[in-house]
């Protein structure tokens, strides 16, 4: 497939280093981290404005730790996915932190919603196909 | 539109860096640009959460795949094929439904 030539080869790279892991565990990381966000800048009232009390936040704090994490991972997936794919895979957000949102945060989701959900869930899976293909043939 | 260009112009710093930074100082200095235009990014959006529920909030990101697609053709060559444009516009019209939800 065209715009997929970096994959290397799977020979000498470690299971944990696999793009689509590394992808997913940056999604998981990366909706955390809004979650923990939004608690955080909650947790000031809502007109309240940011301030230097915003960093006293343990919820902020987390939420930094996870973005690194969802960094590091993204950047290893970087290295070997064409950043047109990567980014778009990365969608998997999209369904992750309204259903985060719903969970931890008490926030509800319309039908419509949730159309908007299946949408994004079927593009993404579109997307992975090419991908795990490419992994399969090398 | 301003948070997510800045988000578009650090993973063009990032993916440049991990594929082209083989020169010693070119892979930090590439990282450390697309850190600090995340970073302005960041702070955009922390305003914005501080005003809106975030499940609304959120899918308005949406908008960043057509900046990203542009980004990509531009600066780093890469090809849009069938598959992918298939799966954005999924994607594209999915952001669209949770936004107006």
């Amino acid at each position: 497939m065209p715009g997929l030539p970096e994959v290397p080869p799977p020979s000498g790279r470690r299971w944990f280093l696999h793009p689509l892991l590394l992808i997913g565990v940056s999604v998981v990381m990366s909706s955390a981290s809004q979650i923990l966000f939004k608690r955080a800048t909650t947790a000031m009232g809502q007109n309240g404005a940011i301030g230097p009390g915003l960093f006293a936040s343990g919820a902020l704090w987390a939420g930094i730790v996870a973005t690194l994490i969802s960094l590091v991972t993204w950047l290893n997936a970087l290295r070997s996915v064409p950043l047109i794919l990567a980014f778009n895979l990365s969608a998997a957000t999209y369904v992750v932190v309204p259903l985060g949102c719903w969970a931890f945060l008490g926030e509800g989701i319309p039908p419509v919603r949730w159309i908007g959900i299946a949408c994004v869930t079927l593009g993404v899976t579109i997307m992975a196909r090419p991908l795990s293909r490419l992994e399969e043939r090398l | 539109m301003l948070s997510e260009s800045c988000t578009i112009a650090g993973q063009v710093f990032f993916k440049r860096a991990m594929v082209d930074g083989r020169a010693a100082w070119k892979r930090p200095a590439g990282i450390a640009a697309g850190i600090v235009a995340m970073t302005a990014g960041f702070f955009l959006w922390l305003g914005l959460l501080h005003q809106y529920e975030l499940s609304y909030l959120y899918p308005f990101e949406g908008c960043d795949r057509i900046i990203l697609v542009a980004a990509c053709t531009v600066f780093l060559k890469e090809r849009l094929t069938r598959e992918l444009t298939l799966g954005m516009l999924l994607i594209v019209a999915g952001t669209v439904l949770v936004s107006v939800s």
